[in-house]
């Protein structure tokens, strides 16, 4: 794939690398007395470890992963979803002569 | 710039911070030297190779949950790989409070070392993985 014009130096190279090393973020709760990333008991954290690394931390009892479901999601304080009303537009018609007029 | 005294540096060993275990802190930048000493000169010539930076600290050790132990005992036994990130102060980071990260691992860990009235305390060398250590100021 091309390089991108506005694309950060060694950017594709560290991704590639971070999947391969199975990295992706993830939204921890912090349960422990140890701060994590900066973030106190009690408090949501966003990580980008390995899952080894998430592993120890699990079980050194520092945090505990969030449900999906248990997120905030951002559309969630917003009114669900609205009957889309039909569009209405005039046709547009190609007649054989070859101008094109709306019909 | 004004010169520091070292009274609160922040350490993180895989997201988790140690600053109120740490006792003492080098992040250590190295490069390989590589000779390349020619016929022209009359001195030594050499370029710089391969990183080997590292971190050493030295933590005072804590068998709670979520402390010292829990987390350094893991690393080592897994061979996990995990951040390490120091900062001269507590402060947010900037041009005059610069954070130093790297990818590490754990190759020794010595749980308990001393003798009778010691503080237990461990000294850990955490060797960075492929690009060494990284400084940024934002």
């Amino acid at each position: 794939m091309p390089k991108l014009a506005h694309e950060p130096e060694g950017w594709r190279e560290d991704h590639a690398a971070q999947r391969d090393r199975g990295i992706r973020k993830r939204t921890f709760r912090v349960i422990g007395t140890s701060k994590v990333a900066g973030k106190a008991q009690g408090e949501t954290v966003e990580l980008e470890f390995t899952e080894a690394a998430i592993d120890v931390l699990i079980q050194a009892g520092c945090i505990q992963e969030i449900a999906p479901d248990a997120l905030e999601l951002p559309y969630q304080d917003q009114a669900g979803p609205t009957t889309a009303e039909p569009i209405r537009r005039a046709a547009r018609v190609r007649n054989p002569k070859g101008d094109n007029t709306n019909g | 710039m004004a010169k520091s005294i070292l009274l609160n540096c922040h350490i993180e060993i895989n997201g988790v911070d140690f600053s109120d275990h740490t006792a003492s802190v080098e992040v250590d930048l190295k490069r390989a030297s590589v000779d390349t000493t020619n016929m022209s000169g009359g001195g030594k010539e050499q370029m710089l190779g391969l990183k080997s930076d590292q971190f050493v600290l030295e933590l005072q050790q804590d068998f709670v949950a979520s402390q010292v132990n829990s987390i350094l005992f893991p690393l080592n036994q897994s061979g996990a790989e995990f951040t390490v990130l120091v900062k001269p102060t507590s402060d947010a980071v900037s041009a005059s409070n610069p954070s130093f990260s790297g990818i590490c691992v754990l190759p020794e860990y010595q749980v308990l070392s001393g003798k009778v009235g010691d503080l237990s305390s461990t000294k850990v060398t955490l060797p960075t993985q492929r690009s060494g250590i990284a400084m940024a100021i934002s």
